[in-house]
């Protein structure tokens, strides 16, 4: 299952890639990371929407993560990728445009890994 | 008997039962939670080997290494010690303890002895075994206890290394004194250790009877102190005609004692010496018994005969009335795939009222068994339940494994059971686990259709509806049916149910998101959609409801996301009327996210926007068929106090309450205004409501003081937040109402757990995992349904909870013990000879003479259900007024008490709140010295009389040179006034600059927090990660050579160099910010520095987009920086030329806002930072392209107090401050260009200057 990382802090790649080394190693999950929506929306333009699942923050300069998501659920013909919002601002706007716009899960954070890793497998 | 049918009858029924109940058991197991005692937590060895409970409360453990006593917070460990000092345990460790009617604790150990402990002298008399005194222990192999007899003698066998060598033997618990008698014995089995099966003390006269192999049964003769013979093995049993010879003999009843024979079980009468009673295997004499060969037998506590024979044949006689039942190890109720096979493996372990516990045990520590199982074997149900290791619980920590010996299960005097086992010490906690939790399962068509639960509701018919992101469903037993809609041309599914409604004619009414409004078919089960446009079919299915209401006319109104309000006729599917956003000119109601709705007393009907917008309140006045508009001004204090509305409630007064993502506001109905409760920091938002009587109301908040209690005055607001117990202070809540139950408690479920908060007591009660409770997102959903349960939805799954169930309390009360006293600064326990001649555990009255006057007491409450949680209140009569409030502490302290009378007293409660009304208490005199006596205080009178005459002449003196003073002190006195006033106006001065300095501050603080939390997130994930890296170096590094992978070592420890360069990387990224934050709130110290320009803007920048982003979620704008490196360093006063930027660009931030909100669509906010290094000079600018700075007012942007925002927004010395910093203190420019309509641009210039030489 390929997974696209949306975040503006560049560390997140690394963060990832070691948390899920056991996953990566065994094949079970691949990871592709962007910096911000613009570069999601050009990763999966480009990659032929090969992503399942996407996992993005909100707050990024630029397009932020709710734009990428309405983007993402309007435009993509086939089943739209599982979308998972992650913001550090966890109020009820947020929350209630994510859910409007069609976002499949909200977290807050800081991310807590083995939940992450708990809904990555029910959703595999 | 006429009984062989129809006990077969009875059996087959039985069998059934048990088939039947054990498939329901299957579906709904209970599980039983425990908690583990090992080294870790404080025991000195892991092997614990029994355990029990003293008169007083404290559980005492036997381990290897020691003999431990334990009051629900420390492990108190006694080690073997074999010096002879005074009362000190000479045992290394113990084995089976017996507690002695006089409150002793006896115990044993392999190769060491006896020892038995008071704990009114808290002392240990040891007995070691010494082969050289024939009235000593002759055997120094191992020695195991039996029981205490009525004489207060201990039974016990003695062995030597030859194991069939032994003696038995008994101790009187006072004296001392030993007395040895012949004894030989069969290889034990385990259940001889558990039911003492060879040594028995009658139940009827209290006579003791030994069973010698191979089968004479001897009664001991006290005044002859020996054993005689009563039957010899083989002859036949008095009272019968049967020859047999004894294996076993258990205590029974008052009336009769038990022995097992080869053939039969007998009911032997002790004073008669002759049988009342027998069952045999032997088919020609009764058909009780199965024709197995006999295992053991025994009499529970309601009276009733079990008896266990050979192929997992089980039998319960009913003694009373003769009849019997069978059940069949291996089949029905006892059918399992693990644990022991054979009935002879079964071992009973506690008994009470309500059952037994049995567990089937491997006998041997050595060998491997099979793991273990409990079998509950319920009275009143007349059934067993099965547990596994795990007590059906996967997280439970009780160990699996084959190799656990366990020799005691006991249940203490509140119930919890407790196990020694080896290894560690399982304690029962909590007594089961409460919160059942339904998960959809893809393979399981009936489970329920999404994890995500968008709303709950419960019906007129009790039915239980279930809206989630995957459609609606209708809860029936056990199972979700989902309900599919009548497909038209759109076969779309249903996604997310947002409202379930039912209208007073029993219609039940489904809103969605993305597919509108559905009506339910009752009868086919089937929604069908409600057309709310005419002739706009593009719309049918794609537009979001955000509620369904009924007015008092019966007429259902709708609200529809950017659409406006549709209203169909009672009854009908008919849009009778709409109030459209579009012609939103004719009647007033434009809002466009209309989702709270409320009909007040007085028959008006609210509506509230949720949204971060400016559309708000509308009250709908029918006369006029019109709406009343509401909004927030910034400039009127007496306006609505947000736009966002989170519900509109009345309080049992008809008060109406407004609650906003800005804070809660109350309308007054005359005047037409808002009282606005003023909490910005602990109520920036609230959520929910719930009324709490007497012109009160109850509030939960978002990210502020947790819950809140308000009113009847608006200003009196109270708190309940984390302080007061609550898991978490966010219990934002989806509805608008706070669920509350018949009892008065408010459900709070947050990302911690579940907190309840019970409104008359005023306190908390949480449930975490342990309980089952898992912890949910905000914004969940819950209803009380009209069964009492309560049921919790969110991104997890459903929760159910029985209140009735989580609430029971333990009713048991804790005992209450006194442990140790201090005196000055030496703390008492045992007894010391001089003030306590026992125990302070034991004493209630003590003598202390005048010095003794400070003093502290220890104490607890013994009662193990969570004794973190449990609760102390004491005082001391005659100093203290009132009891203290209750709390956690078990020590109160007392300094100077004067002498007098005093008594302590302490009253504990457990951790479900029983208190412990029986206190335990002291009494504490304190004699006076010899000066506070009497015939001292006549010669104290005298001295009094002769000192006041003298200071009568003393004060006549000073009244005259007072006067004088006076005079003088008036004209002092002015002159300080007119100093004072300067000072004062100085003072102002400063504080202003400073409030400034704070103002700008305050909008960083939520920037910087988020700053803050991405790199500590990064540090912390980083720092687990490396933690797990290190485990998996580990164990490559612990395979052997050739297994070893090096390449993914190197990597490994590549990734974990890289992962602590990056946490010292955010590290330091944090730490600056921090710094950062202090130097800017700190006053200038005025101190020049080289500064990296480019960094301190950057950093500027950020914090100034984060602190406008978390005050305002709907900002944002794109920030440009063009950096040119070449500015470097430049000497200035950081956190002043920081200041000045953060001002710039805060402004312009604002001023882009403010035009977004203007032109809003097409319009893309850009602010922007270029340095430049211009020959001698640094550049700094700030550009923006906001609407510009009018011409009339350019000239006076750099004078103090000049604003163009609403009062009270700001101080308006910004930009003067910043003039002053640039030009004064730097030497360099500031200057503004604009047009208007098209932005503004800043410049600071700095002059470079030449680096101070040291």
């Amino acid at each position: 299952m390929k997974i696209l990382v949306v975040d503006d802090e560049q560390d997140v790649q690394l963060l990832f890639r070691q948390r899920f080394r056991r996953e990566i190693r065994n094949g079970e999950l691949k990871f592709a990371f962007a910096f911000s929506g613009e570069e999601a929306l050009q990763y999966l333009e480009a990659h032929n929407h090969e992503a399942v699942l996407i996992l993005s923050d909100i707050n990024m300069p630029g397009m932020s993560g709710l734009e990428l998501l309405e983007q993402i659920k309007k435009n993509f013909q086939k089943p739209p990728p599982v979308v998972m919002m992650i913001t550090a601002y966890g109020d009820r706007e947020n929350y209630e445009t994510a859910m409007r716009l069609g976002a499949d899960d909200f977290l807050t954070k800081p991310v807590e890994f083995g939940v992450l890793k708990e809904k990555l497998k029910a959703i595999l | 008997m006429p009984v062989a049918e129809s006990f077969r009858t009875v059996r087959i029924f039985l069998l059934a039962l048990a088939l039947f109940l054990h498939a329901i058991t299957l579906s709904q197991r209970e599980k039983i939670a425990f908690e583990k005692y090992g080294v870790a937590e404080g025991l000195p060895e892991e092997f614990a080997r029994d355990v029990i409970q003293d008169d007083q409360g404290f559980i005492w453990i036997t381990t290897q290494n020691g003999i431990v006593k334990y009051d629900g917070y420390e492990f108190k460990v006694f080690r073997g010690d074999k010096s002879d000092k005074k009362g000190n345990l000479q045992l290394r460790g113990g084995f089976k303890f017996v507690k002695a009617r006089d409150g002793k604790i006896w115990t044993s150990n392999f190769g060491d002895g006896i020892t038995s402990y008071d704990p009114i002298t808290e002392r240990f008399q040891n007995y070691l075994p010494n082969p050289d005194n024939p009235e000593e222990l002759p055997y120094d192999f191992y020695t195991e206890l039996l029981f205490e007899d009525s004489k207060e003698n201990i039974w016990f066998l003695n062995y030597s290394r030859v194991l069939d060598t032994l003696v038995l033997a008994k101790i009187n618990s006072s004296s001392g004194k030993m007395s040895k008698y012949l004894h030989k014995r069969n290889y034990p089995r385990f259940n001889h250790i558990v039911l003492n099966w060879e040594l028995m003390e009658a139940g009827k006269d209290s006579s003791l009877w030994q069973l010698l192999h191979p089968g004479n049964l001897n009664i001991y003769n006290a005044e002859k102190d020996s054993m005689e013979q009563v039957i010899a093995s083989g002859s036949t049993i008095p009272g019968t005609d049967i020859k047999d010879t004894i294996r076993m003999i258990v205590r029974g009843t008052e009336s009769f004692d038990v022995l097992r024979g080869d053939k039969g079980v007998y009911l032997w009468d002790p004073v008669k010496r002759s049988c009342v009673e027998s069952f045999t295997k032997l088919a020609d004499r009764d058909n009780t018994l199965t024709p197995h060969n006999l295992q053991y037998a025994f009499i529970d506590i309601k009276g009733k005969l079990w008896v266990f024979q050979e192929e997992g044949n089980v039998t319960r006689v009913d003694l009373k009335s003769g009849t019997s039942k069978q059940i069949k190890y291996g089949e029905g109720s006892l059918k399992f795939s693990k644990g022991a096979k054979r009935t002879d493996q079964l071992s009973v372990f506690a008994q009470h009222d309500g059952g037994i516990w049995f567990a089937t045990t491997n006998l041997s520590p050595f060998s491997e068994g099979e793991p273990l199982t409990y079998l509950y074997y319920d009275f009143a149900k007349e059934r067993f339940t099965i547990y596994t290791e795990k007590f059906n619980d996967d997280s439970n920590p009780f160990p699996e494994g084959k190799h656990i010996f366990q020799f005691r299960t006991i249940l203490d005097n509140s119930g919890l059971m407790w196990h020694a086992t080896r290894p560690n010490i399982y304690k029962q906690s909590p007594k089961i686990r409460q919160i059942e939790t339904f998960r959809h399962n893809p393979e399981d068509k009936t489970s329920i259709p999404s994890d995500t639960i968008f709303s709950l509701f419960e019906d007129s018919k009790d039915r239980l509806w279930v809206g989630t992101s995957n459609g609606l469903s209708l809860k029936e037993g056990d199972h979700f049916t989902k309900i599919n809609f009548e497909r038209g041309r759109n076969q779309k599914k249903l996604r997310q149910i947002r409202s379930i409604y039912e209208d007073s004619e029993g219609s039940i009414w489904v809103g969605t998101y993305g597919r509108g409004l559905f009506k339910l078919l009752e009868r086919q089960k089937k929604l069908t959609p409600v057309n709310l446009f005419s002739g706009e079919n593009k719309l049918e299915f794609s537009y979001d409801i955000e509620f369904i209401e009924e007015d008092t006319s019966g007429n259902l109104w709708i609200s529809v996301w950017r659409q406006g309000i549709y209203i169909l006729g009672k009854g009908t599917q008919e849009v009778i009327q709409k109030f459209e956003v579009d012609n939103s000119e004719k009647h007033g109601m434009n809002g466009l996210l209309v989702n709270s709705i409320y009909q007040d007393s007085e028959g008006v009907l609210w509506l509230g926007d949720s949204g971060d917008n400016e559309f708000g309140l509308y009250a709908y006045s029918p006369e006029d068929n019109a709406f009343k508009h509401f909004t927030h001004d910034p400039k009127d204090s007496l306006s609505l106090i947000s736009n966002e509305i989170r519900f509109i409630e009345e309080d049992d007064q008809d008060r109406l309450w407004i609650g906003t993502d800005g804070g809660l506001c109350q309308f007054d109905r005359e005047k037409g205004t808002f009282i606005r409760i003023n909490e910005p920091l602990k109520m920036p938002s609230v959520t929910s409501f719930a009324p709490a009587g007497e012109g009160k109301i109850w509030i939960s908040t978002y990210s502020g003081g947790g819950l809140a209690l308000v009113g009847p005055n608006p200003e009196e607001v109270v708190f309940y937040g984390e302080e007061q117990g609550l898991l978490h202070n966010d219990v934002s809540q989806y509805s608008d109402q706070l669920l509350e139950d018949e009892r008065g408690r408010l459900w709070l479920p947050n990302q911690r757990g579940l907190s309840v908060f019970d409104t008359g007591s005023l306190t908390f009660h949480n449930y975490g995992s342990r309980e089952g409770m898992q912890s949910l997102p905000g914004w969940s959903r819950m209803i009380k349904t009209s069964d009492g349960m309560i049921w919790i939805g969110g991104f997890k799954g459903l929760n159910k909870i029985d209140p009735e169930v989580i609430f029971k309390k333990d009713s048991i009360r804790p005992n209450m013990v006194i442990t140790r006293l201090g005196v000055n600064d030496t703390v008492y326990s045992g007894p010391d000879g001089d003030l306590f001649t026992k125990s302070v555990a034991f004493t209630r009255n003590i003598k202390l003479n005048h010095r003794q006057r400070d003093l502290s007491f220890e104490f607890v409450a013994l009662h193990y259900l969570n004794p973190q949680d449990n609760l102390y209140s004491w005082k001391l009569e005659n100093y203290d007024t009132d009891w203290s409030e209750p709390s956690k502490e078990r020590k109160a302290s007392y300094t100077n008490l004067s002498p007098g009378e005093y008594t302590f007293r302490v009253k504990g409660s457990n951790a479900d709140g029983i208190w412990n009304e029986e206190r335990a208490s002291i009494r504490i005199t304190i004699a006076p010295p010899w000066w506070r006596t009497w015939w001292a205080y006549g010669i104290y009178f005298l001295i009094l009389l002769f000192i006041g005459y003298r200071v009568h002449l003393f004060q006549k003196e000073k009244t005259i040179r007072r006067e004088r003073e006076k005079a003088r002190e008036k004209e002092l006195k002015q002159a300080k006034e007119i100093k004072k006033a300067y000072a004062e106006l100085k003072a102002t001065q400063s504080q202003l600059i400073q409030s400034e300095k704070m103002a700008s501050l305050g909008e960083l603080t939520a920037g910087i927090a988020h700053e803050i939390q991405n790199p500590l997130n990064f540090v912390n994930n980083f720092s687990e990660v490396s933690q797990e890296l290190i485990e998996e170096l580990k164990e490559e590094r612990a395979k052997s050579k050739k297994e070893r992978d090096e390449k993914l070592e190197e990597e490994l420890i590549l990734d974990i160099d890289q992962n602590l360069e990056k946490i010292s990387h955010h590290g330091k990224r944090a730490d600056s910010i921090v710094k950062g934050m202090l130097l800017h709130s700190r006053g200038s110290s005025g101190q020049k520095e080289p500064t990296d320009i480019n960094a301190l803007a950057d950093e500027y920048l950020r914090l100034a987009y984060h602190g406008l982003r978390a005050k305002d979620k709907s900002f944002n704008a794109s920030m440009e920086t063009d950096f040119d490196k070449s500015v470097g360093k430049i000497n200035v006063v950081p956190q002043d030329i920081g200041r000045v930027i953060l001002n710039l660009i805060t402004n312009a931030f604002h001023a882009v806002q403010e035009k977004k909100k203007q032109v809003g669509g097409d319009y893309d906010p850009k602010v922007q930072i270029i340095t430049k290094k211009v020959a001698n000079t640094v550049e700094i600018q700030v550009m923006d392209n906001g609407n510009g700075i009018p011409k009339k007012i350019i000239q006076k942007i750099f004078e103090p107090f000049f604003t163009t925002k609403p009062s009270g927004r700001g101080t308006g010395l910004g930009l003067s401050m910043s003039y002053e910093i640039v030009t004064k203190e730097h030497k360099g420019k500031l200057k503004v260009s604009s047009k208007e309509g098209e932005g503004s641009t800043f410049k600071i210039i700095l002059p470079i200057e030449e680096r101070p030489k040291k």
